[in-house]
């Protein structure tokens, strides 16, 4: 049989054609008809442009746009960019000499644009005029060497979310427990098709530093601490083993969850809790977003406190703003941040139950009527912004291959520490460079 | 032929078709001179294009790997070897070769078994082969991430077939012995047609005389394939197979999408690590080029002992034979001296008229065919189930069939504003990034097509050293994983103010495609019968005038064809579309349907029915495009093998 043979009749065919082609000249006369712009990110006069890895979306934007844009004159033009390159793209448009007039993205995120050269405005100056109505953590999370280069929008910390029903016969619920506490708590929501307990631990995961280092914290270590005008390693042999003992037990001496752990990302640990087939797991205030669409979820779920190594700890997780050294509107973007941060939007940001993040200002909080992201508030007074340094480079390198080796090979923890101080060693010179 | 005498040629083909036109007449000489003119100039944009867009970046992807660059600025001091011994003092560099030969012999084997037994199912006379042929090709252009996507919900421990079985074996991507099995299964689902397009056209072009004759000699239908059918097909096998190993061993996004290499380094391969050191860990844009580098010299060295042990056992199969034939003959030389009738007996022939058996036969035809059809539509299925469910999300495993059937999905997607409108000043409207990919995939379509044409027919009719160290660099091309390309390109882009527009992204992916096009249009041009250009030379027409006069209105099967696999190949492309466009109203619909599915809108906020409708979409687009496009799209891959 020929390949000829597979035929629609000619009139059938000449019709998709005809359709098809009407169709791509339609779209093609739509496109050709929108305005774009040639060469980068630079804006026009009337415009403010902003990098960002997630653009804002229906009201946020609009609200954004009408609170802090039309005040200043100018349209908000947003370029999105894969949360992966977001740094090379960044340092890429500066060499274009066609940079963004803002950039956002994580604060602690700051000192990966810094190191790569990304030239950023130092902010000192200007947060000097704000209020004290903002958290400390807000500041530590954008600074770098002592200078502020990136200020936040909005903040999530980590808290445990679970579900309630599934923990009705483990027991209460502490307002601090320790790991081994929490594990076994945590053994007691396993069920059939269903782990009691999860975390993030596949390289290359954006999410699992969230987890980890609150753990770390916990134990009294930092992850990096400065020595002079370098960095080095915060944490001892110890104090990482035990943070790995947790992840070991959890999987052999608890049996709170599969050894399928140690491939685990972020479609894994909320996917597995939408439906019902992950108990519980550390999550920031994405979380209702992340049942909204699971009813049985949705209305059981629950917070509870991380558990600690005798410090309570949480992360700061801050969306954060940046200003362009390059940009041609400074003033104009720091007149837009500002908006931002104004009491009248953080206001309105917090009433707004899909905004689903904490205010940067303590007031605007103390509005926040949805009841489970009430229960983060609580965790704001101790948690802590993360190291200003790119957590890919060691999280990938050094601390996701240690989970792995503990939960997926059942390595001894000690010894899985042992290598992993090797390698972070080795690390920190990349860190430093 | 004969406007190439100015030229020295070589080539037996090309004397052959010299004729005394241009060189017995007066002005002949001058014809000739004006023929490489031409013939020259045919040449120069997809020269220039490729020179700058491709040769180049490799070369800034070599010089690169001599320097301490880092991703983000791409420059650094020059630190010589000291890259290339970083690599071979990574803990588990050894076990990043080993991982780069399983990805590439594990991504071509099985998949090149895979397509001949398709081929072999494919190829029989059934009314639906037509349809059934279209469905088992549809893996093939669907795009990776969507693939990838819906294997992994298929293999959800807990909401995938294993929990639907009652299986608690765990996750397959996180089981160290599994993880390979698992991605190579996935891998030959989406690629074994590659071979059963090719294999399918050497199948059908083998004489039925020789099966006949086979037939005749007692050989069933096992015996004939491994006598006429393996021995016809074995050229082009290890062609496909060479090409696909090493397309496999530079592939890195089944690695990178799948499991990210893990779980620990266990799934990772060159490609894979280069592509981490340089963008995601560390940004060493000077050890991922060095890795790269060290990558592409492995594969030169690994194709010339695949190309070696290929001669030899070619060499040796002949010699093999020429022993039987020998043999044979002695034997016949002593049956000779015997009467007719003492001749050995044949062993018997299989009854052939018997009931039983053909209605067997028949049975399994259609019975192979079906198998390879479900096999093909298997992980659509589970997605068109959930596009088509109503029932309230929650606990549950994947159904072939909705719960509670509902077009309340497709209702909602593409009554979504951001469908439609976008967001202004965030997000562009799904359909104009649709609108994106149509513009540009004309634009690589047309662009390709004319420079690759161009190209392809003066390589074929122009014969010297330059055109043949140009058609070995167009070769060489294809051994260069694309990352190494990535970083240099976007600089360059940057400089000549290409990024994020549609020109510049039409201008690198159309150059990305002309090597293959050209050295396709060439193959093609030096077939084709040559006796009508001729005429028309000796009627006075010039080589550009003969070209668009004669040849291409000729060569419409194989602008066909090209037009096809360009067109298909454009509508999926991921990486360049990705990283040179970050203007969401200029993107295409396959990187910013990526993104948006990455995003917690999509999903935290949109319910797994319409998640699927979302990812039925782009499946969807490439259906129609290849059902309008399927014959000349299979051509392509025959390499032009269909002429007028």
């Amino acid at each position: 049989m020929s390949l000829d043979s597979f035929q629609f009749s000619r009139r059938t065919l000449l019709r998709g054609m005809g359709l098809g082609t009407a169709a791509i000249g339609a779209s093609a006369l739509l496109a050709a008809c929108t305005p774009t712009r040639s060469g980068g990110s630079g804006g026009s006069k009337d415009e403010l442009v902003i990098m960002t890895t997630a653009p804002p979306t229906g009201a946020l934007l609009k609200r954004q746009q009408e609170l802090a844009g039309d005040p200043l004159g100018v349209k908000l033009r947003y370029v999105s960019v894969a949360d992966a390159t977001y740094p090379s793209q960044a340092a890429a448009t500066q060499q274009t000499g066609d940079v963004p007039d803002i950039l956002q993205w994580t604060s602690q995120g700051a000192a990966s644009l810094i190191g790569g050269g990304v030239a950023l405005l130092p902010l000192n100056d200007r947060i000097s005029s704000e209020d004290d109505d903002f958290y400390q953590q807000d500041y530590d999370a954008g600074t770098v060497k002592g200078d502020v280069y990136a200020v936040g929008t909005g903040v999530s910390t980590r808290v445990i979310a679970y579900r309630g029903d599934f923990a009705a016969d483990a027991g209460p619920v502490p307002t601090q427990w320790s790991g081994d506490e929490f594990l076994a708590w945590a053994a007691k929501l396993k069920g059939p098709n269903r782990e009691g307990y999860g975390w993030e631990a596949k390289t290359g995961d954006g999410r699992g530093s969230s987890n980890f280092l609150p753990l770390l914290w916990s134990t009294g270590a930092r992850v990096v601490v400065e020595d002079g005008d370098a960095w080095k390693i915060g944490f001892t042999k110890d104090q990482l083993a035990q943070v790995l003992s947790f992840y070991s037990d959890a999987v052999y001496k608890y049996s709170a969850v599969t050894r399928d752990v140690g491939g685990w990302g972020y479609p894994e640990t909320d996917g597995g809790f939408q439906k019902g087939n992950l108990a519980s797991y550390s999550a920031g205030t994405f979380i209702t977003p992340v049942v909204a669409e699971y009813p049985d979820t949705l209305n059981n779920l629950m917070t509870a406190p991380l558990p600690d190594f005798g410090q309570q700890s949480s992360f700061w997780e801050q969306g954060g703003l940046m200003i362009h050294a390059q940009s041609e509107r400074q003033d104009l973007a720091w007149e837009y941040i500002s908006l931002i941060r104004s009491k009248e939007l953080q206001d309105a940001n917090a009433k707004d139950p899909a905004f689903g993040a904490l205010s940067v200002r303590r007031s605007s909080n103390e509005l926040i009527e949805d009841p489970v992201l009430k229960t983060f508030l609580a965790s704001t007074e101790f948690a802590q912004a993360p190291e200003p340094i790119n957590s890919h480079i060691y999280m990938d390198a050094v601390m996701y291959p240690a989970m792995q080796e503990v939960t997926l090979n059942q390595a001894d923890p000690k010894d899985a520490a042992d290598r992993a101080m090797t390698a972070m060693e080795s690390v920190m010179s990349q860190i430093n460079t | 032929m004969s406007l190439i005498t100015a030229a020295p040629t070589r080539t037996p083909g090309a004397t052959s078709h010299k004729t005394a036109g241009a060189e017995g007449r007066p002005g002949g000489r001058k014809r000739g001179r004006q023929g490489s003119a031409a013939y020259g100039l045919f040449l120069l944009p997809g020269v220039i294009l490729v020179l700058g867009l491709i040769v180049y970046p490799i070369w800034s992807g070599v010089a690169l790997s001599f320097t301490q660059a880092n991703t983000f600025t791409g420059d650094g001091p020059f630190v010589g070897f000291e890259n290339y011994a970083s690599f071979f003092e990574l803990p588990f560099w050894q076990q990043l070769l080993g991982n780069s030969f399983i990805r590439a012999i594990g991504g071509a084997v099985p998949s090149y078994l895979l397509g001949m037994l398709a081929a072999l199912a494919l190829q029989q006379r059934l009314r639906y082969a037509g349809a059934a042929r279209l469905i088992v090709l549809l893996p093939f252009v669907i795009s990776a991430p969507v693939g990838i996507y819906m294997w992994q919900a298929v293999f959800n421990p807990y909401t995938g077939v294993p929990a639907g079985l009652g299986l608690d074996i765990g996750s397959l991507f996180t089981n160290t012995e599994l993880v390979w099995p698992t991605l190579l299964f996935m891998n030959a689902w989406g690629s074994f047609q590659f071979y059963t397009i090719l294999l399918l056209a050497g199948i059908q072009r083998i004489p039925t005389e020789l099966y006949e004759a086979a037939s005749i000699d007692g050989a069933g239908a096992i015996r004939s394939f491994f006598t006429v059918t393996f021995p016809s097909i074995r050229g082009i096998s290890a062609a496909a197979l060479a090409m696909h190993f090493m397309g496999s061993f530079q592939d890195f996004s089944l690695v990178y999408i799948a499991t990210g290499g893990g779980p620990l380094n266990t799934t990772q391969t060159l490609a894979s690590y280069a592509y981490q050191s340089t963008f995601s860990t560390g940004f060493n844009l000077g050890l991922g080029s060095a890795i790269a580098v060290l990558s592409v010299l492995l594969m030169v060295v690994t194709m010339l002992v695949l190309v070696g042990i290929f001669f030899a056992g070619r060499a040796l199969l002949a010699r093999s034979a020429e022993q039987r034939m020998l043999r044979a003959q002695r034997e016949f030389a002593a049956i000779g001296r015997a009467p007719l009738g003492m001749l050995p007996p044949r062993p018997p022939t299989r009854p052939h008229s018997d009931r039983g058996w053909r209605i067997a036969r028949r049975v399994w035809s259609h019975v192979s065919v079906l198998l390879f059809v479900l096999f093909a539509l298997f992980p659509i299925l589970f997605l068109l189930s959930q596009a088509f469910d109503g029932a309230p999300p929650g606990p549950g495993v994947l159904r072939f069939w909705p719960e509670q059937f509902t077009l309340d999905n497709f209702v909602s997607v593409f009554s979504n504003p951001a469908f439609w409108r976008g967001e202004e000043g965030a997000s562009a409207p799904l359909i104009l990034n649709l609108a994106n990919s149509a513009i540009v995939t004309i634009g690589v379509t047309i662009v390709v097509l004319a420079l690759a044409s161009f190209g392809g027919y003066a390589l074929s009719r122009w014969k010297n050293a330059a055109t043949r160290i140009w058609t070995s660099v167009l070769v060489v091309t294809q051994l260069v994983p694309a990352i190494i390309l990535l970083f240099p390109l976007y600089l360059l882009l940057a400089d000549l103010q290409l990024l994020n527009t549609r020109h510049g992204l039409i201008l690198i992916t159309a150059t990305a495609s002309l090597p293959v096009a050209t050295l396709f249009f060439r193959v093609y041009f030096e077939r084709s019968p040559r006796e009508l250009e001729e005429a028309a030379m000796l009627d006075g027409a010039g080589p550009i005038r003969t070209f668009v006069s004669i040849v291409l209105p000729n060569a419409r099967t194989a602008l066909g064809a090209m037009g096809a696999f360009t067109l298909i190949g454009t509508w999926n492309e991921f990486v360049f579309a990705l990283t040179f466009v970050s203007d969401p109203n200029v993107r295409t619909f396959p990187p910013q349907l990526k993104q948006f599915t990455a995003t917690s809108a999509f999903l935290n906020e949109t319910s797994p029915g319409e998640q699927a409708v979302f990812l039925l979409l782009p499946i969807v687009t490439s259906a129609i495009l290849l059902a309008l496009t399927i014959r000349h799209f299979t051509a392509a891959y025959e390499g032009g093998g269909l002429k007028e």
